[in-house]
């Protein structure tokens, strides 16, 4: 899976770009709160994770991204 | 005219301009490229040479001003992250050391340098992040827009 990642001046924002075949969205979600946590940590900014819909990020994945820090599109 | 120009463009080394010469150019080479434009600001032109080293973690960077015989006359030292200070207390906003023999020299260096180390700080945590994130996932595409964003495309 393809994914970009945003450093802006005061913020990160990692993007699931449309339109990517056979992307496992559950697994996807996974990963990207891995990793939006170690960059939050790292760089102690903000981060949101975009392009994940939304019904991939319930139940304890919902719960870890906001747990970290992290937000997304609701 | 233009020296004028030069002149005003010169007293503005504030936090704008420090980020302004962070979006040109990497950090290491943005803070030596600084620092000489501050002495240049105090008429120090060509008095000193200028020279900016990192660790191997990318935590702190040192600079040092040498004369044309080698004597050091400051140095800054600019860390990039929490450590754990002399008191032993942990402090979490990056710290800035500017020291010397050459008290003239680490005054006129000290009010410009202080607006510098923020933004500084956070590009080399940018890059030190950037550099972890290639070491562990595959990138395809990195890019720098002229606004100063980073766009890094990966593979996860």
């Amino acid at each position: 899976m393809n994914v970009e990642i945003i450093y802006l001046a005061d913020s990160v924002t990692l993007v699931v770009p449309p339109d990517q075949e056979g992307v496992d969205f559950k697994t996807a979600a996974a990963k990207l709160t891995e990793l939006a946590r170690t960059l939050a940590v790292e760089l102690q900014l903000p981060v949101t994770i975009e392009g994940i819909p939304e019904q991939h990020l319930r139940g304890d994945e919902h719960e870890r991204v906001h747990a970290a820090g992290i937000t997304h599109g609701h | 005219m233009v020296c004028g120009f030069l002149a005003v463009q010169r007293l503005k080394l504030d936090a704008n301009v420090a980020e302004e010469i962070l979006r040109a150019a990497e950090p290491m080479a943005a803070l030596e490229q600084f620092v000489t434009e501050v002495l240049v600001k105090h008429g120090a032109t060509g008095a000193y040479t200028v020279s900016a080293t990192i660790n191997e973690a990318r935590t702190y960077a040192v600079v040092t001003v040498k004369d044309a015989r080698g004597a050091e006359h400051a140095q800054v030292v600019i860390y990039t992250q929490a450590y754990a200070g002399h008191s032993g207390r942990r402090l979490t906003d990056p710290k800035l050391v500017i020291q010397g023999p050459n008290r003239t020299l680490v005054d006129q260096l000290a009010p410009d340098v202080e607006a510098f180390a923020a933004p500084f700080a956070m590009a080399l945590k940018k890059t030190r992040t950037r550099l972890a994130v290639r070491a562990r996932l595959t990138v395809t595409e990195e890019v720098t827009l002229p606004s100063g964003a980073i766009i890094q495309r990966v593979q996860v």
